[in-house]
């Protein structure tokens, strides 16, 4: 089972998201599970999906809460954010086209992190961080879709991902 | 005591270019960056043909909220007939703008702000020599 070893919820304002966030990223260093180049790439995640925590799922309702929750995962942690949203399914936001404004912070969390996924059991949004490339067990049951799922590790700072097979195709959505 | 705002960035002119310093990372967080792409939008409507070199010197990551800023910044600057160049881009900005296909938009640059103004001095330069090459339009 999963060592949970941080775990805080917030309203669904980004005043409350930037302590929250800053929280946890502190944690992280602290304990070393991040190294100092990656600080950068997991607070830009962490921040990519409270964002689209607080705005799509929430709708910005400053009295809906958004929940973090880290555990310890493999060799490396699970980062799970709960909204009060109808979920979504990661796998189909592609890379928007360069005219697009927005609906790109999927697209970040999905290269920066193992895997990402939306646990339809626990009705949340899901990433996994490897501090060395794991290969990661099978995909647990209630998991929606399986493009990134087997992603075998993740991108670091400087090393290339094809994102062209996403490149070309419509968005499903904002995210 | 004053309740204004802290200052977001900085603009500097030097010669025909306007160096906006971002002053630190936080202040590219959901709390004012839309503030951030307002101030820099304000300025580009108030200098048409505004040659600008936005400095990320100061900043660690870049949300998609930022990029979102910069699409605005970038549409606001071609209406006015300006030009947008980034300098001091760290290698996980510049993986950030690569991963969403948007370092075909924006010319990024990793060097320094005083390096990058002589580049781009030298650029503006070479295009108004082509633009003296080109044919006169026949009215």
């Amino acid at each position: 089972m999963c060592k949970i070893f941080f775990k805080e919820e917030c309203c669904s304002t980004f005043e409350a998201m930037a302590g929250l966030l800053d929280r946890a990223v502190r944690v992280l260093v602290d304990r070393q599970w991040i190294a100092p180049k990656e600080e950068p790439c997991l607070r830009l995640c962490l921040e990519e999906a409270l964002v689209n925590a607080i705005r799509h799922g929430n709708r910005s309702e400053a009295r809906r809460k958004v929940r973090l929750e880290i555990a310890e995962w493999h060799e490396g942690f699970k980062i799970k954010v709960h909204d009060e949203g109808n979920g979504f399914c990661p796998e189909r936001v592609q890379v928007p086209r360069p005219e697009v404004l927005g609906g790109r912070g999927i697209c970040l969390i999905r290269h920066f992190m193992d895997q990402v996924q939306f646990n339809q059991e626990e009705h949340c949004l899901e990433m996994t961080f490897s501090r060395k490339a794991v290969q990661p067990e099978e995909s647990p049951t209630g998991i929606c879709g399986p493009a990134e799922t087997a992603t075998p590790s993740k991108r670091h700072p400087g090393e290339k991902r094809d994102e062209s097979a996403a490149k070309d195709g419509e968005i499903s959505g904002d995210a | 005591m004053s309740d204004a705002p802290p200052l977001l960035l900085d603009f500097e002119i030097q010669g025909r270019i306007t160096v906006a310093t971002i002053r630190a990372s936080s202040v590219l967080s959901p709390l004012n960056v839309v503030e951030f792409g307002n101030r820099v939008l304000a300025h580009v409507k108030e200098h048409p043909k505004l040659n600008l070199l936005l400095n990320f010197e100061k900043v660690d990551y870049l949300s998609s909220s930022v990029l979102t800023e910069l699409l605005r910044i970038h549409k606001a600057i071609e209406e006015t007939r300006g030009t947008l160049r980034l300098c001091a881009v760290s290698p996980v900005i510049r993986e950030v703008f690569e991963i969403t296909n948007l370092d075909s938009v924006f010319v990024i640059n990793t060097e320094n702000a005083a390096v990058c103004v002589k580049r781009f001095e030298r650029a503006l330069d070479v295009a108004a020599e082509d633009e003296a090459w080109q044919e006169p339009k026949s009215s």
